[in-house]
């Protein structure tokens, strides 16, 4: 039949050559326009690869591949269904590979070992027809299979881009021991997104982050990890997982990876350190945040504390139950803090340097550092001005501090170092006992003398054994177990995970596609096509036999030269 | 004629003498020094007995990997002077010569000064010196100075200027890098210095002291007698720990580092390919079975490099620009070695070995830090990084192989057919070495065959690994669009080829035109301007 002068075009391989052509030189140009800085990745992608165009072209490529990986699949079928007989001596006596094989037995024995090697064997009076292969015909129509799949995925998720079924870029930020119930995707597509480019979108559940970890080769500034642990909180369903670099997580269709993270000073974190009581080694660090369970690495274990002070209580769980509970422990060290500076009027200057605005007290602040062991750890600003009072947090070990008031002892010329000024500082516990009021000179020290919480130690129980003091010594363990003992290392900073979400429908079929072109350069290379004719002369006893291979293995031909001796050798017999 | 022959003899031989010299100054790594050269501190007799004494297998902890002390070495010594050895000493005694006299490195003039404009920056005479000490550049008014003159200088000039500054910076902070104690309570955490023992088992702080002082009193006095024990108590103590390199990963990795496999690897493909080349001059059989029995010795040692890397890295050696070359050369020469085993025609072995050798050589002069094993990053710690490097690089090999054979079917088409293989005594025409056109052309189709594939399937598991990594399989990258730009060119040939009955030269351009494009997919996109960008340019 003939065909159309249209189809014949849209299905000629000549065609589909030049559509390649075609889209490798417009490839070439949306590379280039990726790599400009101003236009970027995603301004390459709204140019040229997700525009109308370049998808009437792939849409082209698959009416290309589709006809023509019909046309060779129909005639693979046709040939797999159909026998092609030859019956004529002069056909065998033509052929390279014809061979003549004396029978006696007949017809029947010949077929027989024909039908031991071939798939497929027909018989109509004395012409046989075999065949075996026939997969190896259909390599590239497989391969386009598997393209059209690729196209087809790609355009599913371009219009679910579009469409707002699926998800592409989207992100979330969130700070360690918080939840998100939103993600944010760009509003123009043409360009990342950014704070003034961003479009909030919710989730339809919570997400949590749980505890982020960036662990950096030893000696190196090399990233060795980068983990979060999050926790989905849907309805009462609570799910946990771990996000790295290698691994997402997944939750209601949406896919959550890491893409990149971010110091959080406003985070209240801590490392504690869990210690193998019976060898005295360290298990691991976990950075913990108040109320924030965390899992315990190298372990079952889930660990959770009520509060970052010394004293505060912890538990330990494995699969929702508790097995060991106690209170946070610290280092003997002796906390205390120094009145370094007194400023009137509170100025940060362009080059970070704090100083004093003016000789008028319109922002007094107050510079206290932190000690333990006589050793400065932190140093932080506290405002008399109540609406800037947070701002002076974190890192004063476990205390909070307040700076109330100030009075001058002396006479003093105008300026910022008030050497001769004294302020009034109230000290609580983090765990909201008050200490204290207490007016300090500038450079004077107050020393807590009360180490935090010896006495609020209690006993605790681990997993088979262990036993707390209360002097926050440890029993030895019994033989046999292995306990452990946890004990607060110091602050630490926090951190804002910052993941992708994506959710793609597409997926699926793109690997579904990936995996047919690679499928189908194997079917064509390793499985070769052969016919085999054959026609026994009644009169002579003889059997005609001529073989057709596809391309130019030489399996097949060695094949049926054994089939041949085989026959002649069992005539021979 | 015979003059003729004559000069043609000799440029071959120029040739060979010129691949010979790169080839072995490629693999002495010691350059020339600056003008000026001060003398550095230097002791033969201490050096003999540090090397006797085992120090330079010590392990050094040093940017995330235990390195062994001649390697650290080199990495040190290439940071501070620019180079990896000096004057002909054994980086491991001259690391320890800086570490142990301090003082003498500080005021030696050792640093290169480098760019012509530091020297009106560092109020120098120009080519009075082209060296300048630590001492001297990081004393308190030269640096007023530096940072006077420097307002008005030249980005050019501040950028070197940076460079010579944290070369004194890296010497002069030098023992807070010698980190040879592990740390006990942190298994994973960064090890110690030779004098900072607290927490260290009494043992260990006790061996470590020893072998401190020891060194000491090795540089100050030369007293050397006790320095091998010490050292062997030292080790005795330390490998108890649980972290410490085990003795066979030492040893493998001290072997590494002194001997290179890699640098044997294209010494022995320069071989390969003289025999090949003498083999098709004069058609000696016996010179054949000789060029592949080398070529496979260069094949077993190359593939043992790779190992070594595999075993010490705990990956596979891929994760860098250095290594993916390295690792597609070998791909390159297991086809090469399969398709003359198949073929038998002698001058694809010549081309692969010649080919290996040419970039085996280039590579061999990347500077140290590019070379040496690193820890894995975060966004490569994944199995995928083994599949899809592995498989996109194997291609490349293939791709090498038929970018050969199209130049090959080029010359021969320019040059015209001969009958016959004349032998060198009687052909004054190199080319005739070549085989058929016909030949060239299937073998150019046989490569192509066998990296298309390949480079299907590492397209495909870049694509897997990018939907894990990144949320996305495909996102149009540069490096992703230059992939896909690289297996249009190559479907484009097959098609052309199988359907379209392409043949010779047509196929042989498109082949090289294919060829360009994987050289900008692996080099373009990351070190070109006009093309780079993206999630993979950290390769």
């Amino acid at each position: 039949m003939k065909k159309h002068p249209i189809i014949k075009l849209l299905s000629s391989v000549l065609f589909g050559i030049v559509l390649l052509v075609a889209l490798t030189i417009v490839s070439i140009w949306g590379s280039l326009l990726s790599s400009n800085p101003n236009i970027g990745v995603e301004g390459a992608r709204e140019h040229v690869f997700n525009t109308w165009w370049y998808t009437a072209l792939l849409g082209l490529l698959v009416v290309n591949l589709v006809l023509c990986s019909w046309n060779r699949t129909v005639w693979a079928i046709k040939l797999w269904s159909r026998a092609s007989y030859q019956r004529g001596k002069g056909f065998y006596l033509r052929q390279k590979s014809g061979r003549q094989i004396a029978l006696d037995d007949g017809l029947e024995p010949a077929l027989q070992e024909l039908r031991r090697h071939y798939t497929t064997c027909r018989v109509e009076g004395n012409a046989v027809h075999a065949q075996k292969g026939l997969l190896g015909r259909l390599g590239a129509p497989v391969v386009h299979l598997g393209v059209v799949l690729v196209l087809v995925g790609g355009l599913v998720r371009m219009f679910g881009d579009h469409l707002g079924y699926a998800v592409f870029e989207g992100q979330v930020i969130i700070p360690e021991s918080e939840t998100v119930d939103s993600y944010y995707v760009r509003r123009d597509r043409t360009q990342p997104l950014s704070e003034k480019n961003f479009r909030k979108v919710p989730l339809g559940f919570q997400l949590r982050c749980l505890d982020f970890d960036e662990e950096k080769f030893p000696h190196s500034e090399v990233p060795r990890s980068y983990t979060s642990q999050v926790e989905v909180q849907d309805g009462d369903t609570r799910v946990r997982g771990t996000i790295t670099m290698a691994r997402p997580f997944n939750y209601m269709g949406y896919k959550f990876h890491q893409t990149s993270f971010a110091p959080n000073r406003q985070v209240e974190r801590a490392v504690v350190e869990i210690v193998d009581a019976r060898t005295q080694k360290r298990v691991t660090l976990v950075d913990i945040s108040p109320r924030t369970p965390v899992a315990v690495t190298n372990t079952p274990y889930w660990f959770e504390t009520k509060g970052l002070a010394g004293g505060s209580r912890w538990e330990l769980s494995q699969d929702g139950r508790v097995v060991a509970q106690g209170r946070l422990e610290r280092p003997r060290g002796r906390a205390s803090f120094i009145v370094e500076r007194l400023v009137s009027d509170f100025r940060i200057g362009a080059d970070r340097e704090v100083s004093s605005a003016s000789d008028e007290w319109n922002n007094p602040a107050v510079l206290i550092g932190y000690h333990e062991e006589d050793k400065r750890i932190d140093g932080n600003w506290f405002f008399y001005r109540p609406e800037f009072h947070q701002m002076g947090v974190a890192k004063q070990g476990d205390y909070d501090l307040e700076f109330v008031d100030y009075r001058s002892s002396a006479e003093e010329a105008p300026g910022e170092s008030r050497s001769a000024f004294e302020v009034e500082i109230r000290v609580s516990r983090k765990t909201g006992e008050k200490i204290g009021i207490y007016w300090l000179r500038i450079g004077e020290r107050l020393r807590m003398d009360k180490p935090y919480a010896e006495d609020e130690v209690t006993t605790g129980t681990l997993t088979g054994s262990e036993a707390v003091s209360s002097a926050g010594t440890r029993t030895a363990a019994s033989e046999g177990e292995s306990p452990f003992f946890v004990r607060y290392r110091g602050p630490t900073m926090g951190y804002d995970t910052i993941l992708g979400v994506v959710k793609d429908p597409s997926t699926p079929i793109t690997f579904a596609g990936c995996i047919l072109i690679v499928l189908g350069p194997l079917l064509a290379f390793f499985i070769t096509y052969r016919q085999l004719w054959g026609y026994y002369e009644t009169d002579e006893n003889r059997l005609y036999l001529a073989l057709s291979v596809q391309g130019r293995s030489e399996r097949p031909v060695k094949e049926y030269q054994r089939i041949v001796q085989r026959l002649q050798h069992r005539e021979e017999r | 004629m015979r003059a003729n022959q004559y000069v043609k003899k000799v440029v071959c031989l120029g040739i060979c003498g010129l691949l010979l010299w790169a080839v072995c100054y490629g693999a002495s790594g010691d350059k020339p020094l600056p003008k000026g050269e001060s003398a550095y501190p230097q002791n033969e007799a201490l050096e003999q007995a540090i090397l006797e004494s085992g120090l330079p297998k010590l392990a050094v902890q040093y940017d995330g990997m235990e390195e062994n002390l001649l390697s650290y070495a080199r990495l040190q010594l290439f940071k501070i002077l620019g180079r990896t050895k000096v004057k002909g000493q054994d980086p491991a005694y001259t690391i320890l010569s800086m570490l142990y006299e301090p003082e003498k490195w500080r005021e030696a003039r050792v640093l290169p000064i480098g760019n012509p404009g530091l020297y009106g920056l560092l109020g120098l005479q120009e080519e009075e010196d082209k060296l300048v000490s630590a001492a001297e550049l990081l004393d308190r008014v030269m640096m007023e100075q530096i940072r006077e003159r420097s307002r008005t200088a030249d980005p050019r000039t501040l950028r070197a200027l940076n460079i010579l500054l944290n070369r004194a910076h890296t010497l002069v902070h030098l023992p807070e890098t010698f980190l040879i104690l592990p740390n006990g309570e942190d298994p994973q955490g960064e090890w110690k210095t030779p004098l900072d023992t607290e927490g260290l088992t009494p043992e260990i702080a006790t061996a470590s002291s020893m072998l401190n002082r020891e060194l000491v009193s090795a540089f100050a006095e030369g007293r050397t007698e006790n320095l091998k024990p010490s050292m062997e108590r030292f080790l005795a103590t330390v490998e108890a720990e649980e972290q410490y390199p085990a003795q066979w990963r030492r040893g493998l990795h001290y072997f590494n580092t002194r001997v290179n496999p890699f640098r044997w690897t294209y010494m022995t493909y320069f071989v390969v390919l003289g025999l090949f080349a003498l083999h098709l001059g004069t058609q000696r059989r016996s010179l054949y079975v000789w060029a592949m029995a080398v070529l496979g010795l260069g094949f077993l040692i190359h593939t043992g490099g790779l190992v070594i890397r595999l075993l010490l890295a705990e990956r596979a050696p891929l994760s860098n620009m250095y290594e993916s070359i390295v690792f597609t050369i070998w791909g390159l020469m297991l086809l090469g070695g399969i398709l003359e085993l198949v073929y038998r025609r002698g001058f694809i072995g010549l081309s692969a070995a010649g080919f290996g050798l040419v970039v085996m050589v280039i590579v061999s002069f990347f500077p140290i830090h590019m070379t040496r094993i690193e820890p894995l990053r975060a966004v490569l710690n994944s199995s995928w990084l083994t599949y899809h490097v592995m498989t996109v690089m194997t291609s490349y090999s293939a791709f090498m192989l038929s970018f050969v054979f199209s130049l090959m079917y080029l010359v021969k088409d320019m040059t015209g057919e001969v009958e016959e293989t004349q032998p060198l005594v009687r052909s004054v025409k190199i080319w005739q070495w070549l085989p058929k056109k016909e030949t060239l052309d299937l073998l150019n189709y046989r490569a192509i065959q066998i990296g298309w594939p390949l480079l299907t399937f590492g397209i495909f598991s870049g694509a897997v690994w990018a939907n894990t990594a990144w949320g996305r399989a495909w996102g149009w990258d540069p490096k992703e669009t230059w992939s896909l730009i690289t297996w249009f060119i190559y479907t484009i040939f097959l098609h052309l080829r199988i359907r379209q009955g392409w043949r010779g030269r047509k196929t042989a351009l498109a082949a090289i035109v294919g060829f360009l494009a994987v050289l900008v997919t692996w080099f373009g996109v990351s070190y070109l301007r006009l093309l780079s960008g993206g999630l993979h340019s950290y390769v």
